[in-house]
């Protein structure tokens, strides 16, 4: 089937997304052109401002327009204590499921010495920088539980404890409302050897 | 994999992972028969995987897989019970390991002596953690391993040093001054390069090794002080040889994972 060159071009244009192939991506091109055409436009609009105004906040380096992001800049937060997180996402899942109100540093990534991600690539130059500005008493690791999370989490608390600042990590074990039977083994064994007194 | 072949439930290592398409992951494995093998974990990146949290790195597995061509698919993948984790201050040492032979081993090229190298050294790291926390020692005791694995990591894959002879044939004297030369092995000299043993001479960028030490690293002994050290040094040049002027990333994570403040990477640590 052959298409007019600008319905072409939308096509391609829609698989840059991830998860869509061609099928979809004339589906989507399709249905806004027959269907929603205002919808459309405002997705051009969208998309045009939103990749040209969105920089990287100055303090904890998330997605945002401004120069620092909203919630660094709120005075209601905590700011003694940062969360270290690997992505913007992760930032409204903390924020979103936890009480957490301190503030936030997105590493954009996680160490992964073997594609040459190292720590300058992850903007841990910034984060000693901060850490030694001072006013921070802790440092709360929430790298994802893999081992490349893990070997950032313990890079980062090696910097923390060299400033005498407090690294905790996130905990890891069973899934609330899980049984224990249908575990996998690494889980299991994280959950047993990272018991607590109760 | 040669005729396309089923491989059931063989032992392997996870050496490193790449995000492939939308939700799947090529994997490189070193297995224990068939040596290192790229395969495809279909929809492992998906939130319900089954592969979630299996495909670590360091963690002995079980893994079956079938297919024809460079990249196989992988099928069921079981994580072995009871096996030691690395601890995290030896983590950048694992991928400092896992880069080496990602960087020395063809795919499809079986050998069994690497595996089995890779997870005798992976047991001992495993082990070392629950000591003293990154003790002094404990710390000179990761060196020693690390330099055992690459001399043997050199033997297996056919570039393995004479270090009982030099290049005349004549055996090394412990007393003797030894060089380094590409391609040809150790070569006696009369004199140190500059005053202290095992500094760069800066016109060659050569360093000189005590006979002692090269003695010690073919008995594989590596107690002494010194021996350690020069046992690096020499170590460094032959992987260097080979591995040509791209760097080891891993190398860069090292400094931190010896306890000390990272500083600026020294020349040396750059190169590889």
């Amino acid at each position: 089937m052959s298409h007019s060159a600008l319905i072409r071009q939308l096509v391609e244009a829609f698989r840059c997304l991830p998860g869509v192939g061609p099928k979809s991506a004339q589906r989507m091109t399709y249905h806004l052109l027959e269907r929603d055409r205002e919808g459309a436009r405002r997705l051009a609009r969208a998309l045009q401002e939103a990749a040209e105004g969105i920089g990287h906040c100055r303090e904890c380096r998330t997605l945002c327009e401004t120069e620092t992001c909203s919630l660094c800049a709120d005075p209601r937060r905590e700011r003694s204590q940062l969360c270290i997180v690997e992505s913007p996402s992760d930032v409204s899942a903390v924020e979103q499921s936890t009480s957490y109100r301190g503030l936030y540093f997105v590493l954009m990534g996680h160490l992964s010495p073997l594609d040459g991600i190292g720590p300058e690539e992850i903007g841990l130059d910034a984060l000693a920088q901060r850490l030694d500005a001072g006013g921070i008493d802790e440092v709360i690791l929430a790298t994802n539980p893999t081992v490349e999370g893990e070997a950032t989490a313990h890079y980062i608390a090696e910097l923390a404890r060299a400033r005498g600042i407090r690294a905790s990590r996130i905990a890891c074990g069973v899934p609330f409302g899980g049984e224990l039977e249908y575990l996998d083994a690494g889980t299991l064994s994280h959950a047993i050897s990272g018991r607590r007194d109760i | 994999m040669p005729g396309g072949g089923r491989i059931l439930l063989e032992e392997a290592y996870v050496l490193h992972r790449h995000p492939y398409r939308d939700s799947s992951l090529i994997v490189e494995l070193l297995t224990c028969r068939h040596g290192r093998v790229a395969v495809v974990a279909r929809g492992a990146r998906r939130p319900r995987s089954r592969y979630r949290g299996v495909l670590e790195p360091f963690r002995p597995l079980l893994a079956s897989w079938q297919g024809r061509g460079e990249l196989a698919t992988l099928g069921s993948v079981e994580a072995q019970p009871g096996a030691a984790v690395l601890p995290a201050p030896l983590l950048p040492h694992g991928f400092y390991l896992n880069e080496l032979l990602l960087r020395f081993l063809h795919r499809n090229d079986p050998c069994e002596a690497v595996f089995h190298l890779y997870a005798g050294i992976l047991r001992a790291l495993a082990g070392m953690g629950s000591g003293a926390r990154n003790g002094a020692e404990n710390e000179a005791a990761v060196q020693r391993r690390l330099r055992i694995f690459e001399k043997r990591l050199l033997e297996a894959v056919g570039y393995g040093l004479m270090l009982e002879q030099d290049v005349t044939g004549a055996a090394i004297d412990a007393e003797g001054i030894y060089y380094y030369v590409p391609q040809q092995g150790l070569r006696r000299a009369t004199a140190w390069p500059g005053k202290a043993p095992g500094r760069t001479q800066e016109t060659t960028g050569t360093r000189a090794f005590l006979g002692r030490s090269l003695l010690d690293l073919a008995a594989e002994t590596l107690d002494d002080v010194r021996s350690l050290r020069e046992s690096r040094y020499l170590l460094r040049q032959a992987l260097r040889e080979l591995l040509g002027d791209r760097p080891l990333h891993s190398r860069r994570l090292l400094p931190v994972a010896m306890g000390k403040e990272r500083k600026k990477p020294d020349r040396e640590g750059e190169k590889l």
